[in-house]
Order: C-alpha cells, then structure tokens, then sequence
C-alpha cells in the first residue's frame, strides 16, 4: 500500500471518526502513519477548518446585470445603431490616411469611369480642303531664244500675287506645265 | 452550457445564477479574501465564458471547466504578485456586531483561530493551497480537482496531506485539547 491510498483512508478516518472510536485494526493501521496526538490535531484542524468555511460569510458576486453591460460594453449590438454611428465605432488607425485613400481610390474610378464612357479621344482622319500654296523661288534657265519664261516668285510676290492658283498663270507652254507640277509637288509635300 | 452555445442569452443567466456564488467563494478565497477582487476576477471569468463558449467541450463537467478557468486566473494573479514582490494580503475583516448572548472570551478566540487560519493559508504553498479549498471549501472529489489542477490523482491527495500537516501545527495553540505531540 502506498502512501497515496494510506492518505485517502486516513483523510476518510479524520473526518468521520475520533481516534477512539476507530477499530484496533484500524488504530494499529493509522498508528502505522501518524501517532495518535498527530491524529487528533489533524481531525481538530479539519473539523475547524470545514466549520470556519461554513460559517464564514462570503461576499455575494456582483449582479448578472453588470457582466451583461460590459459584455454589451466590449460587443454593442449592431441592430441598436444607425450606420453612421457604426462607421464610428470602426476602430481604423490613422483615419486621416485611411481616409485620404479611400478618397484617392474613389477618384481613381471615377477618372477610369470618364475615360471609358464615350468622351475618349478617338482618332480621326481630318481631310484638308484648302491648299496653302507657298511660293519658292524657281529659277528656270534661258531658252533657246533667249527669253525667261517666268518671273521669279519674289517678283510675283511684288506684283501682288501671292496666292495665286495655278489656273490664274498663263499657260501654254511646256515650262508653265512643269512648275505647275513643281509647285503641286511642293503643296503635297507640305501637307 | 449547449444552449449558449447555440446563442441563447437566457442559458448565461442560468448558469450565473447556479456558479456565481461559489466562483465568487474560490477567489475570495484564493485572492487573500479581497472581496472587491474576487469580485473583479469573478466578472471577468463569466465575460469569458460569455465570450468564447465555443471554448467548452461538451464532454467535459461544466463545473470542472469552470473551476479550471479560475484555478489558472489565480495562478496568473501569483505569478503578477510575484513579479512585484507582492504576497497574499491578509483579510481587513469588518467589524461584526458584538452578539449580547454570546461569550467575549469565546468570540475572540473565533476571531483569532479565523485570523490564525487565513494567515495559515496564505502561508502554504499555492499549490497545496488550491487543493486544501477546492477540497475542504468547495467539497470537490479528488478526481475532479486531479482534473483541474491538471496533475494525477495521487499528486492531490499528497498536497492535501501535507497541507493538513502544516495548518495543523499551525493551528495547535487553538486546539482546545491541547494536544502535544
């Protein structure tokens, strides 16, 4: 028998039974353990100790109502609040920033939304109906004859004809064919 | 335990009224008789259990549960005295009205074995301390405290034993018989 099991005997002993009232065997059995003053100090001190936690008066515990409000403190209820104030008690660190980013996000979308809602650039072919006409210096050599064909620009210029058409030169002659061609050339190639 | 488990409000309420009572007892007990602290951790012990009832196995006591929830609370308030060289505060009693009918001589040797007691317990080891109340106070059976203090069987009935032995010599002057061994 260990001292384990000996100690749960003797506990049931203690608190039931004086050292006189126990058996011879049962004697000799808890003389084995402890002595007999050891015994009847220990059953004193337990039956002292059971009436002291009897009689002792605990105070009462604090009323169910108050746990519930500092449940209800640490959980509001969802239902019992208005949006706004639910937004309130959103616990975000650094709401300024938070706040900021959330506006830039919304910016974000909304710039997104306008570039995809029909206002976007479209490429377009814009044909030119005018033609600017510049006029160069073309100098053309001497005939056989010994005659320029043509002025020179400058000096059309100072005569007053700056934009003039091609159909306003005179014609009829091979060279007058060919700077209409030179100057149609040199339109397109500022276009 | 199950039905506030499943939500329902009115089950907590149940349980507080049939627990609050002797959670309250083990921590006035366990914390120095600190009313307003037992009262303090007792509140704390019920948040938790409305907090997170997903926590209890339903296999389990709920009684057991409960006190091992507790047993670890009081563990961490010694632990957080120890760390401030704090130790177990006596008890301030009150003053209780002097009863006309009652003997001076008598009462003042109640009060004295109470004090004599309490400073006893607050003397023993924490570990015998727990077992020696859960025992004696909260007449719990020696599986069930194996249980929540978490150790075997035989490892409670040797705290209680030396337990006994040490408020027992404690004890000796009060003992009317005055035994000498």
């Amino acid at each position: 028998m260990n001292s384990e099991s000996i100690q749960w005997d003797l506990e049931f002993f203690l608190k039931s039974r004086s050292f006189q009232e126990l058996s011879p065997e049962q004697q000799s059995w808890v003389l084995q353990q402890i002595s007999q003053p050891e015994y009847e100090s220990q059953r004193w001190t337990l039956l002292a100790s059971a009436d002291y936690f009897r009689a002792d008066s605990v105070p009462p515990p604090p009323p169910l109502e108050r746990v519930l409000q500092r449940y209800e403190r640490r959980h509001p209820r969802q239902g019992n609040l208005s949006w706004l104030a639910q937004i309130s008690t959103w616990r975000v660190p650094a709401w300024q920033l938070t706040m900021a980013l959330i506006c830039g996000w919304l910016f974000g979308q909304w710039n997104i939304g306008q570039h995809h809602s029909g206002l976007s650039l479209v490429p377009q072919i814009v044909y030119q109906t005018d033609t600017i006409v510049r006029e160069i210096p073309v100098y053309i050599g001497l005939t056989s004859k010994g005659k320029a064909s043509y002025q020179s620009a400058s000096e059309e210029k100072a005569a007053g004809q700056t934009h003039s058409s091609p159909s306003t030169r005179p014609r009829g002659t091979t060279n007058s064919i060919a700077r209409d061609r030179d100057l149609l050339d040199l339109t397109v190639g500022m276009q | 335990m199950r039905f506030l488990q499943g939500g329902d409000r009115a089950a907590f309420g149940e349980l507080y009224q049939r627990y609050a009572q002797r959670m309250q007892g083990y921590f006035y007990r366990m914390l120095g008789q600190d009313a307003e602290l037992a009262s303090d951790h007792t509140q704390d012990l019920f948040l938790h259990i409305l907090e997170r009832p997903h926590l209890f196995d339903t296999q389990r006591k709920f009684s057991t549960w409960l006190y091992s929830i507790a047993s670890n609370r009081c563990k961490n308030v010694y632990r957080s005295w120890s760390r401030q060289k704090k130790v177990l505060p006596l008890p301030e009693k009150e003053q209780q009205p002097e009863t006309t009918d009652a003997d001076p001589v008598d009462h003042l040797d109640r009060r004295l074995f109470e004090t004599a007691l309490t400073v006893a317990l607050r003397d023993l080891p924490d570990a015998q301390r727990e077992c020696f109340v859960l025992r004696y106070q909260e007449e719990l059976g020696i599986r069930e405290i194996s249980e929540i203090v978490d150790c075997p069987e035989g490892t409670v009935k040797s705290r209680l034993h030396y337990a006994l032995r040490q408020l027992s010599r404690h004890l000796r002057p009060f003992n009317p018989k005055k035994i000498e061994s």
